[in-house]
């Protein structure tokens, strides 16, 4: 999988290329913690060439929600296909993870 | 087409995870199913195969893990099979997944996932071996 990273303003975006599994989700939490430990509070993660996401990628967005909260940080995902949305639902997280269509929604989501 | 069929040997490592699921991508275009219908078999089988070398196997030795996987008549049939200790899938309790941020918890996440994902589901112990098999009504491209 390739994690592409970019600032927009105060706006960290994570461009996911390929599977979030077992085996690809130690490297996007690295990423990602990394960037909260650098200070960002506000995380957009696109999602439109993401393939699939299993538990484990479930697991890193449960744990960056978590750890942004207290901070009133947000993590937005965007552009999910149908058949990545199903995970999210079947797993209840699309209740307390704001999902959007667009990037630029997302990026408005995020600086709310 | 009226009938594919693919096996897949396994090490349990899990980098493993990587082929399993570019051998079940290529499996479902040659068959002409949906990406709906791959994604749901690769995240189910995915999601098996992790657990199973996780907690599966009590010594360091190399073990394998066998999964065929067949198309027939509308239907994705997966059976996985390994030498592991005896673990039956459907007794995991579910996770609740109707809760808050902070009440959420991942444990058994993947289990329920590949469960709701697909159609059916069977365990059985056989011969010392632990047996899975799934069934998916498949949507064709």
């Amino acid at each position: 999988m390739e994690i592409i990273e970019e600032k927009k303003d105060e706006i960290h975006v994570f461009k996911l290329n390929g599977r979030l599994d077992s085996n690809t989700s130690p490297d996007f939490e690295e990423s990602i913690f990394q960037a909260i430990d650098g200070g960002t509070r506000r995380i957009v993660v696109d999602c439109g060439q993401l393939e699939y996401i299993t538990s484990a990628g479930l697991r890193v967005l449960n744990k960056t929600a978590k750890r942004l909260k207290p901070d009133e940080g947000k993590v937005v995902l965007c552009a999910m296909e149908d058949y990545v949305r199903e995970v999210f639902e079947i797993a209840g997280f699309d209740t307390f993870l704001p999902i959007v269509s667009g990037l630029d929604e997302a990026l408005a989501r995020a600086k709310e | 087409m009226n009938k594919t069929r693919c096996t897949i040997r396994l090490r349990n490592d899990q980098s493993e995870t990587e082929r399993l699921c570019d051998r079940l991508i290529a499996f479902g275009n040659e068959t002409g199913l949906t990406r709906k219908t791959i994604n749901a078999v690769c995240v189910a089988v995915e999601e098996l195969f992790t657990n199973i070398i996780s907690y599966g196997f009590r010594d360091d030795g190399e073990h394998v893990v066998t999964v065929w996987v067949v198309y027939e008549d509308g239907t994705v049939r997966v059976r996985m099979e390994d030498d592991g200790v005896s673990f039956n899938p459907l007794g995991a309790s579910d996770p609740d997944v109707k809760c808050t941020l902070e009440q959420s918890k991942i444990g058994g996440l993947g289990i329920y996932l590949a469960r709701k994902l697909m159609d059916d589901f069977d365990y059985e112990r056989r011969d010392g071996k632990n047996i899975i098999r799934l069934t998916k009504n498949a949507e064709l491209e």
